[in-house]
């Protein structure tokens, strides 16, 4: 469902996407393997949506979203943006979807040119795509700026005279010059001081109201992804393990590693924080260029079996909207496994 | 669209505004060498430029009188005079027009030369970037001066403007290493990402992204090179290889000196010989000043 209750109409689908980097060694270069950063990924984001994209580093979401945008190839698979596949689109199509979709970058400080104004920055995408030049363009640019909560005689000066989260919002602001209807947004908040956070977030929330944005919301941390979206994916070594609508996650997780990452949410009250119970999950996340066989992830699942060492769990619905990838849940007619008290029970 | 502005607007000041240039002379202005050297560079054009205006003498003209011996220095001949009885002052303000000038156009062969070829391969990559940086790797493995002292003696062309392009054509490789580093290393920057991400093409990223920020260590490498390409032209002109007497130059100068017969004479060779020193040093301390000043890490 979209925000306002409607069922919402499919803005972006990908379909069965890949994205391996290949390795190679030696001086011939021989091709030794790859890394599978993104190994058969499917999900749908409604037009108004926000899709939560989380999961631990190194599973892949961040090249997820470059694929998605196509700044990277992809190995395999079909990213439709409004029903056509961008991976098909010539050099022409591609300059146009740059003004339907856009990005937003984790580290404030590596994201802007660092010998450009603040102007230049955000007026680049005006200049590029012909939508306004000379006094036009001056005036388009401070009206973004003002959009994103700066001065208008921020234009002159160069990044590193700004804060993290003032860097931010310039990025922010040099998205929006295009007008887009869709924008990955990659960690945007990840790097920023809490106190801050909550600014650039509630920033993204007015501007998605505002211009009618669709979101994937790149991040590790599950409080904010809690925050800002309407659907959570949850992503573990190149796959997604569960999508559920946000509640639904939050409140019934299914897969065990959705569990385990719910669980390390600190609550902000001690008499509760003190009885919450925490599923500690052994180990370190697998390499991806050789991930464990069957469900990757039964190396550190404590309640995996047999089946899940041989077998790839296939995504599965549960209920409305809500799938999972799990054997242990599939064999209990889609109840979640409780992993907080001793041996696996139905929860 | 129309456009209100939303809740939360930053109202913090941002302190003065400071520029990119003004940052960096501050820095640069904090280091006293880089100052001397600066000085000293100043010096040394505003001489070369002003030569005529300030030699009272024609550098290649003859004094028959004082012919055959040198004549210390005195009033009417600051430096003395060789053995030619040419006034060495004239001279020595010539020669710096032909060192400054010799590793002024020579950098700029190999700046040119090197950051279009590093640019490319570091851009590109992949195959390109290993059969170009290959090439690199043999101009590199042979020692460069004697390099050009073969094609000097080959080619047995001693005008200014080969020697120029001789030392600027075969210098630029270790620059081209530089700006290819820099660029591997910018292409992978978010803000090159953003850029793609706005559709801008590989000519906008090379030209309004990777070059702005990769030109500080071009900067300095330039500099560095000028001391580098006098030491150079010194060096051929002193083995005769380079400009040609009577033209005057610090290298060739520094031979006649050594003329046995004038080795009595120790004015002749301390002249040119403090002249090269000053001025390698002088644009060494200025591009070290620069390393510093250019760089946005070092936040003094």
């Amino acid at each position: 469902m979209s925000p306002d209750g409607k069922p919402g109409v499919d803005l972006l689908e990908v379909r069965d996407l890949y994205k391996y980097f290949p390795i190679h060694a030696g001086i011939l270069s021989r091709h030794v393997g790859d890394v599978r950063a993104v190994d058969g990924v499917d999900f749908t984001i409604r037009q108004g949506e926000t899709l939560g994209l989380v999961g631990e580093s190194g599973s892949g979401k961040t090249t997820a979203g470059r694929v998605v945008l196509r700044l990277l190839p992809a190995t395999k698979g079909e990213v439709l943006f409004e029903g056509r596949d961008v991976q098909k689109l010539s050099r022409q199509e591609v300059r146009k979807l740059r003004k339907e979709m856009q990005i937003i970058f984790q580290d404030p400080y590596a994201s802007l040119n660092p010998r450009m104004t603040v102007g230049d920055i955000v007026g680049e995408p005006l200049a590029i795509h012909r939508i306004a030049k000379g006094k036009a363009a001056e005036q388009r640019v401070q009206e973004l700026l003002r959009l994103v909560g700066l001065q208008p005689y921020h234009a002159n000066r160069y990044p590193h005279e700004f804060s993290g989260g003032q860097r931010q919002r310039i990025g922010i602001a040099r998205a929006l010059a295009v007008g887009p209807k869709f924008i990955v947004a990659d960690e945007p908040v990840s790097a920023l001081d809490v106190s801050i956070q909550a600014q650039v977030i509630n920033l993204l929330q007015d501007l998605q109201e505002q211009f009618s944005l669709t979101y994937l919301f790149i991040a590790h941390d599950l409080s904010v992804v809690r925050h800002i979206s309407t659907r959570v994916a949850v992503m573990y070594v190149g796959k997604i393990v569960e999508i559920a609508d946000r509640d639904a996650l939050y409140q019934n997780p299914l897969h065990p590693y959705t569990q385990a990452l719910l669980s390390a949410i600190p609550i902000p009250d001690p008499a509760v924080e003190g009885r919450r119970k925490r599923i500690i999950i052994s180990g370190d996340i697998p390499s991806p260029v050789n991930p464990p066989s069957g469900c990757r992830f039964h190396t550190r699942c404590p309640i995996a079996f047999d089946r899940c060492k041989v077998e790839v769990p296939p995504l599965k619905a549960y209920g409305v909207r809500h799938v999972a990838a799990c054997h242990w849940v599939e064999e209990h007619n889609g109840n979640a496994p409780d992993l907080t008290s001793g041996p696996a029970v139905v929860a | 669209m129309a456009v209100t502005a939303l809740p939360g607007v930053i109202d913090e000041d941002l302190g003065p505004h400071v520029s990119l240039a003004q940052d960096a002379w501050r820095r640069f202005s904090r280091n006293p060498l880089a100052l001397v050297g600066l000085s000293v560079v100043i010096i040394l054009v505003l001489g070369a430029v002003f030569a005529p205006l300030l030699g009272r003498y024609d550098p290649n003209a003859l004094d028959m009188k004082l012919i055959g011996t040198p004549t210390p220095p005195s009033l009417a001949h600051p430096f003395g005079t060789d053995v030619d009885g040419r006034d060495y002052f004239s001279r020595a303000l010539f020669g710096a027009r032909i060192s400054l000038e010799v590793g002024f156009v020579a950098m700029l062969v190999s700046i040119s030369v090197g950051t279009i070829y590093g640019s490319l391969a570091g851009f590109y990559g992949g195959a390109i970037d290993a059969v170009m940086m290959r090439f690199v790797d043999v101009m590199l493995s042979f020692p460069s001066f004697f390099l050009i002292l073969t094609v000097e003696a080959l080619t047995n062309q001693f005008s200014i403007l080969v020697i120029m392009l001789v030392i600027g054509l075969l210098s630029w490789p270790g620059l081209s290493r530089l700006v290819r580093a820099q660029v591997l290393s910018l292409r992978e920057r978010d803000f090159i990402v953003a850029a793609t991400a706005s559709g801008a093409g590989d000519g906008r990223i090379m030209l309004r992204h990777l070059f702005p920020n990769a030109i500080a260590p071009v900067i300095v490498a330039a500099t560095l090179a000028i001391g580098d390409n006098i030491l150079t032209e010194s060096g051929l002109s002193y083995l005769g290889l380079g400009v040609q007497i009577p033209t005057p130059s610090w290298g060739n100068m520094l031979q006649k000196a050594l003329d046995p017969d004038t080795l009595s004479a120790p004015w002749l060779i301390a002249i040119p010989g403090l002249l090269i020193l000053t001025t390698v040093l002088a644009f060494n301390f200025v591009g070290e000043g620069l390393r510093d000043a250019l760089d946005p890490r070092s936040k003094k």
